[in-house]
Formats: structure tokens, C-alpha cells, sequence
């Protein structure tokens, strides 16, 4: 007990620390763009026809990073995956569910991953993109995986999907490479701004990134329901 | 010359395919991870040979640096990326039979991809999303044997691990809002005549981060449990190749962002006190493989002794010293790691031979982790008590001649106990031997004539040095 309050009174002399030594050099409201953020709001839609100027430093300008943190979601799902190798999955009955589970869940689920596709699809338009489309889609699986009785996606399915994903990412990675002579640059035109075919290879990474984050959040909640299995 | 990029694009490539692989047939994803590090040798070593000492920016995305993000290749990255890529290709040469499951091999290749990312990058949010991969691949793998000790590390590497990522972060968010840019060369040009007070805590916050990784004094309590119990490749994997690209990285940063007095001196402190402290554990230890984890902390906590002596004598012999240093500890360690696979299980400090070859095996590493004449690690620690004695640092000079004496009491205790028994001989596995074998040759040859090991190091620590050039390539200016 008297160990919880020393930690408790050290975390908040670290935060209250934290927070003067950041209001003393930062002052909160000062909204004031410089360096590089300047140059992206002032050239962004120009450089890359995408109205979302969020969703053009994401996939371009910074774009070597979000490779990477798709990496870095890939990379967790196989290690939980892997941690879970030879661990028995207690098989729990979970209750019978009712009529108005099922039927709810079977008719809600499809409207879920079509509002998932529109997120992804309209990331350089709107609000959104590949990551939360992604994550919308997996919902409407975790829906099912709670609602249907005898639910179970085929791994092949989901293996399939991520690889391909993936791949393709990274190929449309190369191809800049080949036509521009950069890694994960813009080789198409950036179209009229404001169009759904505009912005360039945006469009393109955020339906690939909304596939590869759907099936591998869809692949964890399988390993977790069903433990994981050696092959 | 193939472009460095594809260096990462192609291990991507090869984790993403991974799984359908391990669909087509079991042993193709070892033979995947043996054919990466070998192409990315490849490159780095033509790189090396044929680049002027001028560095290569490498855009993504389009744009130039500080827009876009950059790769920034010199002789100091490709020496590293060499010297990681050569341990992953050592591994996995020489477990190339094992029997494993595909997961094992896709974290074995991001774990790669995260060193190799680390080392190349010029970009220091993109440094931080390299750690992260470098990070949750290690937490994984230092599980992957279900053994009390592993776990127990594992889950401590995971707590530890997480917050200093934070705190790296953290850092980086402060560097980004106090001069508007990410590129690290940008951000040295920006800092170099106006350092305050929250710059130096940035530095703080990112050395917490590094300071897991890397295996130093405070936040390295996961280290020896996972020594101990991870299987031997990857307590080679934990010792030569994911410490040495953390090590790379608080290289680059301490020396071209926070070049300040301050910061050495603190460097030095705590690689004093993780350099005392890890070698008297080690005296203590009676398991084999946790007293070599302690000897590699205490080694690595040695290396950041050498690199932060710049700061009082401000000569590059230091910075010398210490990358000789890694690059000894990286190849003495592997091959006393992967040579435990031919000792008998849960060795103790009294194990009695197992057979003439790993016998000499074992010797040769220990004699080089101790610098012994005749082996690499000689020329390494002679620089350092060079150093100490010319710039009359003679307390320090003392204690670490004392703590070199008690590293060498213990590992001649091991050796004695090998060669005193009985000797049984065990099969061995043809590839480990192999590899064994050239590692051993290349440490007591470059023991006897260490030219070859000096003037690629020379060239490595001139890229280093030229901090201006540097600057002005890459960093263009808003």
C-alpha cells in the first residue's frame, strides 16, 4: 500500500514536471505553422491533388513512415500469433445466441464493411482512410465472431488477403521507384482536386492499407478465439 | 550498384510473402532468410568499395530532404550495415536445418529490417518506427522458448522496452516543435549554436529509449534472463546484432545532433557504472550462458565508456576505440553464443569439455572478448589504455585495469574447467562448424595483421567525423 502511494506521488511529480517544462517552452494556443508543416499546408494540394492534406503527408511525403507502422501492425498480429503457438485455448461455451442476435448481426455486418469501404475509398476526399477503414471493417468480423454460432472465417482467406495487400504495397513502392526514380513516389497524374479519381497513387495505398489492416486485425481476433496453430 | 533502398523494400517484400511460403513448403522460409542477408552484404560491401566519401541522400516519396524522408548512406552506416548484415547471415547459415516454424522466420527477417532501417535512415521520426519494428520483433523472439527464465525476460523487455519507446518519442516530438523539421541534418544545422534547456531534455528522453536497446545500466535488468534462457541464436541475435544497431544509432545522434560536453560526461557515467556492475555480476554467476549475458553488458557498457572519452579528450582515437570495440564484441560474442549449442544444456561454470573443437572454439572467443594478444580484441583494448595513460586519466586507467583483470579471471576459470575434463565428443552440426570456423580464422588473423580491420575503420570514422559535409549535402534549407 505505502509502495502504490511512492508510486503514485512520483508519477504525478514527473507529469507535473512534464507539464510546466513544456508550457514554460511551448505556449498552449500559439498556432503558429513552421517549418516543414508550413511548406505541406501551403503546397500540399498543389504538389499532389489530394483536398486531405493529412492523407497526402501520410501517404507521400511521409509515406516511408506509414510502410513502416503497417509493418509495425503486421509485424504485432504475427507475434501474437506466434506467442500463442502450443498455448491450449480454453474452450469456452459462450451462451447460445438469441434469434435477434443472429438475424441483427447477419444483416448489419455486410452495411458495416460497405461503410468501411467508403472511409478507405474516400481517404484523399474526406476525413478517414486506410487505417480506420480498416479497423471499421474488422468490427463487422468481430460482430459475426460474437453473434453466429458456428462462424469461422478460413485462414487461407484471410493468409491470402494480407499477402496480396501487402505485396502490392510494396510493388507500388517499386514501380515509383522504376518511373520516378523514388521509392513510393507519385508516377500517375494528380487529376482534377475534389474528383474521386484524383491524387495521384493516394487512392491506391489506402485501399491497399484498408485491406491489410482489416484482415490482420480480422486474423488476431481469430487466433484469440480459436488459439493458433502450427503448420 | 544496386540502390540501398532495396535493401528494405526487398525484406518487406519477402515478410509480407511469408506466410504463403510457409504454405508451399516448410524449408522455404529458412532458405528466404539465408538469401536477404547475403544480398544486403552485397550491397553494402560494393557500396562501400566504389562510394566516394561524399554521403548519397536517398529521396522517398519525391521530395527532397527535409520534406520528404531521406536515406543517408556514408562509410559510417554501410560499416554497420555490413558488420549486422554479416551476423544475420551467420545465423542463418548456420541454423539454416533447424526445423521452425514460418512466424519464427518473418520475425527473424523484420528484426533484420528494423537494424538495417536503423542504420540507413537520416530521418528521426523514421528512426523511431525502425526501433519500434527492431523492438516488438525482439520481445518475440526472446519468448519463442517456453522456458521459465526467456519468459520472465521477455515480459520485463516488454515493460522496459515500451516506456523508453515512449520516451524516445517524446524526444523526438520536442526536436520536431523546437526547430520545425525531422531531418537529422536539418535538426543539427538548426541546433548548432542554439542548444537550451528543453534541447538537452529531449536528449535525455531519447537516450532513455536507446539506453534499453543497447543493454546500458539502469534498463538492463531483462537482459541477463533472457541470456539465459533464449535459445543460443537468439542470444547471438540479442548480443551482435540488436544491441549494435541501437549502439549505431546513440553514435549518430550523440555526435551530430548533441555534441555537448554534457552529454559525454553522462554517457560516461553510466557506461562506467554498467561496466562495473555487469563484470562483478558476471564473477558471481554460476550458469555459463547468464555470465556471458553479463560479460556482453559489460561489454557494451565499455563501448560507450570509449565513444563518451571523446568528451575529455576531444581526439577521434576514442570513437576509433569504441567502434573497434563493437566490432570485436559482435563477432567474439556470436561465436561464443553459437558454440554453446555444442556444450551440454544449462552448462555450469564447471562444465567439463565437451570436445576438442568447441573447446578451442570457446577459447579463442573468450581470449578475444578478453583482449588477449593475438586476437582482434588486443588492438581494442590496448586503444583504450593508450588513451587513458596519454591523457593522464590515471584513476580511471586503474579501475579499468582492475576491471579487465577480473573479466579475465573468470573466463580462464571456464577455459581451465574445459580443457582440465574428460573430453566427450558430441556430433556436430556441418553448417554451425563452418561458420564457426571463419569467424575463429578472421579474429586471431586479424589479431596478427589488423590492417585490413583498420582501414576499413578508418574510413568509416572519417564519414563519421565529417559532420560539415554531412550537414551540407542533405540538409537544404527551407
Amino acid at each position: 500500500m505505502i509502495r502504490k502511494i511512492i508510486y503514485f506521488l512520483i508519477l504525478i511529480a514527473f507529469g507535473f514536471f512534464v507539464y510546466s517544462v513544456f508550457s514554460a517552452y511551448f505556449p498552449f494556443g500559439e498556432n503558429v505553422l513552421t517549418g516543414v508543416a508550413r511548406y505541406y499546408a501551403e503546397k500540399g494540394v498543389k504538389d499532389l491533388g489530394g483536398i486531405n492534406i493529412v492523407t497526402s503527408i501520410v501517404t507521400i511525403y511521409r509515406g516511408f513512415d506509414t510502410l513502416g507502422e503497417v509493418t509495425v501492425l503486421f509485424l504485432s498480429v504475427t507475434a501474437l500469433a506466434f506467442t500463442l503457438i502450443g498455448l491450449k485455448v480454453e474452450k469456452v461455451k459462450p451462451p447460445k445466441p438469441t434469434l435477434i442476435m443472429e438475424t441483427g448481426g447477419r444483416y448489419l455486418a455486410p452495411l458495416i464493411i460497405l461503410f468501411g469501404a467508403y472511409v478507405f475509398l474516400h481517404g484523399h476526399l474526406t476525413p478517414g482512410g486506410g487505417f480506420p477503414g480498416g479497423v471499421i471493417i474488422a468490427t463487422a468480423f468481430l460482430l459475426l465472431f460474437v453473434t453466429q454460432e458456428h462462424f469461422s472465417p478460413k485462414k487461407f482467406h484471410i493468409t491470402i488477403t494480407e499477402v496480396l495487400a501487402g505485396a502490392f504495397y510494396v510493388l507500388v513502392g517499386l514501380l515509383g521507384l522504376y518511373y520516378v526514380k523514388s521509392f513510393l513516389g507519385n508516377f500517375l497524374k494528380t487529376g482534377k482536386p475534389g474528383y474521386l479519381v484524383s491524387a495521384g497513387i493516394i487512392p491506391i495505398i489506402y485501399i491497399l492499407i484498408g485491406f491489410k489492416v482489416g484482415s490482420e486485425t480480422t486474423s488476431a481476433l481469430k487466433n484469440l478465439k480459436e488459439g493458433s496453430d502450427e503448420h | 550498384m544496386v540502390s540501398p533502398i532495396l535493401i528494405i523494400a526487398l525484406l518487406l517484400l519477402f515478410a509480407f510473402l511469408m506466410p504463403l511460403l510457409g504454405l508451399l513448403h516448410k524449408r522455404l522460409p529458412a532458405f528466404a532468410t539465408l538469401i536477404l542477408p547475403a544480398f544486403n552484404l552485397y550491397v553494402a560491401v560494393t557500396h562501400f568499395l566504389k562510394m566516394d566519401f561524399i554521403p548519397v541522400v536517398i529521396k522517398t516519396g519525391g521530395f527532397r530532404p527535409p520534406f520528404g524522408i531521406n536515406l543517408a548512406v556514408d562509410h559510417f552506416s554501410l560499416f554497420f550495415l555490413i558488420l549486422v548484415n554479416a551476423i544475420g547471415l551467420f545465423i542463418a547459415f548456420s541454423y539454416l536445418l533447424e526445423e521452425q516454424d514460418y512466424r519464427f522466420h518473418t520475425l527473424f527477417l523484420l528484426n533484420l529490417l528494423g537494424a538495417s532501417g536503423i542504420i540507413l535512415t537520416g530521418d528521426l521520426f523514421n528512426s523511431f518506427v525502425f526501433l519500434e519494428i527492431l523492438a516488438i520483433s525482439s520481445y518475440a523472439l526472446a519468448g519463442s522458448r517456453k522456458e521459465k527464465h526467456a519468459l520472465e525476460g521477455a515480459i520485463k523487455y516488454l515493460i522496459i522496452g515500451s516506456i523508453g519507446s515512449s520516451f524516445y518519442l517524446l524526444g523526438v516530438f520536442i526536436l520536431y516543435k523546437v526547430t520545425g523539421t525531422l531531418n537529422m541534418a536539418d535538426v543539427a544545422l538548426k541546433l548548432q549554436n542554439a542548444k537550451n534547456g528543453i534541447v538537452y531534455l529531449a536528449g535525455m528522453f531519447m537516450l532513455v529509449g536507446l539506453f534499453v536497446e543497447a543493454e546500458l545500466f539502469p534498463l538492463n535488468t531483462w537482459a541477463p534472463d533472457v541470456y539465459q534462457g533464449a535459445y543460443n541464436r537468439i542470444a547471438v541475435q540479442f548480443s551482435s546484432l540488436i544491441s549494435k544497431s541501437a549502439i549505431y544509432l546513440l553514435f549518430r545522434i550523440t555526435f551530430l545532433i548533441f555534441d555537448d560536453p554534457l552529454f559525454y560526461k553522462l554517457l560516461l557515467a553510466f557506461g562506467l557504472l554498467t561496466f562495473i556492475v555487469a563484470e562483478f555480476n558476471a564473477l558471481a554467476q554460476k550458469d555459463l550462458k547468464r555470465m556471458l549475458g553479463y560479460s556482453s553488458i559489460g561489454q557494451m557498457g565499455l563501448t560507450v565508456l570509449a565513444f563518451a572519452l571523446y568528451g575529455m579528450v576531444s581526439h577521434p582515437e576514442a570513437f576509433f576505440s569504441a567502434i573497434l570495440l563493437t566490432v570485436n564484441h559482435a563477432i567474439a560474442k556470436a561465436l561464443l553464443f553459437a558454440n554453446m549449442d555444442n556444450m551440454s544444456e544449462n552448462a555450469t561454470i564447471d562444465v567439463k569439455g565437451a570436445n576438442p573443437f568447441s573447446n578451442l572454439m570457446f577459447a579463442i572467443g573468450a581470449l578475444s572478448v578478453m583482449g588477449f594478444p593475438f586476437t582482434l580484441g588486443f588492438w581494442a583494448k590496448i586503444e583504450i589504455l593508450g588513451i587513458l595513460l596519454r591523457s593522464n586519466l590515471l584513476v580511471l586507467f586503474f579501475l579499468i585495469i582492475l576491471i579487465f583483470m577480473v573479466e579475465a579471471f573468470y573466463y580462464f576459470r571456464v577455459i581451465t574447467n574445459l580443457f582440465g575434463g574428460e573430453s566427450v565428443c558430441r556430433t556436430l552440426n556441418p553448417l554451425l562448424t563452418l561458420s564457426l570456423v571463419i569467424f575463429s580464422i578472421f579474429l586471431v588473423y586479424q589479431g596478427f595483421y589488423p590492417i585490413f580491420t583498420f582501414s576499413w575503420l578508418n574510413r568509416a570514422l572519417n564519414a563519421l567525423l565529417n559532420k560539415a559535409i554531412y550537414i551540407s549535402i542533405i540538409a537544404g534549407g527551407l
